[in-house]
């Protein structure tokens, strides 16, 4: 993958990964009415909490956020729920903010911001999340090449 | 099998029929049988997980928060042991 320079040239971004997940909205508000409060705290942060709402929409599309970061991290393994938070700013977009943990566990493989998409409707909630590893030469130029190449 | 095993057995059995959303009864599974075959989702993981922590009393630790906890009776049954540190 290769993003555009501002003096023509290109950058590796590495290999792209992709994480998805699906969440029945249905299963998160039955969570909440049976577990209440030990099932929010285990899973969500305060500031999901606050920003959701606690609406099982949006709990659940925020579900199905940390089920794709773990995809994208490739591993759950000592990685709680609430160590992947999504917050979202004040245009409504959702970010990812990793705990000191999980953001170790990303940089060992060498894993760029995570960026994620929300959506939710008729009772499923969607959330896809990508990021670039940075396999790659850091500032790989391939300006030189598309010269040599007479491109 | 210890009396501790056999209740742990019947409270993930109890706590996968109630809240795993599996696709088949739990007394069809056997032990080993693969529980994401049966439909298990990563939701019901933690319904399931909240449940047997309320009935046996116990804490999963977030380092057994993984696929390979949930995979099958026998292997929640092991992360339970390890949640007492018995193991």
């Amino acid at each position: 993958m290769l993003r555009n320079r501002a003096d023509g040239g290109t950058k590796s971004l590495g290999m792209a990964r992709i994480g998805c997940d699906l969440t029945d909205v249905d299963a998160v508000a039955e969570s909440i009415n049976f577990f209440g409060d030990r099932y929010l705290r285990r899973v969500y942060t305060d500031t999901e909490l606050t920003q959701s709402q606690r609406t099982p929409e949006r709990l659940a599309a925020r579900f199905a956020a940390k089920e794709a970061v773990y995809k994208v991290l490739r591993t759950t393994s000592g990685i709680g729920y609430t160590e992947i938070e999504v917050v979202t700013d004040r245009d409504g977009a959702p970010h990812v903010q990793l705990s000191p943990k999980a953001q170790r566990v990303a940089d060992q493989q060498r894993l760029g911001p995570i960026a994620i998409s929300l959506s939710h409707e008729r009772g499923l909630a969607l959330a896809t999340a990508i990021a670039f590893s940075d396999d790659a030469p850091a500032d790989e130029d391939t300006t030189q090449q598309r010269g040599s190449d007479g491109v | 099998m210890s009396d501790n095993t056999y209740g742990d057995r019947l409270a993930i059995r109890e706590a996968l029929q109630q809240f795993g959303r599996l696709n088949q009864a739990v007394s069809d599974l056997s032990d080993e049988a693969d529980l994401f075959a049966a439909g298990f989702t990563s939701h019901a993981t933690v319904n399931v997980m909240l449940a047997i922590e309320d009935a046996l009393g116990i804490e999963f630790p977030d380092e057994l928060l993984n696929r390979s906890t949930f995979v099958s009776i026998d292997a929640l049954a092991h992360a339970v042991g390890m949640s007492r540190g018995e193991r």
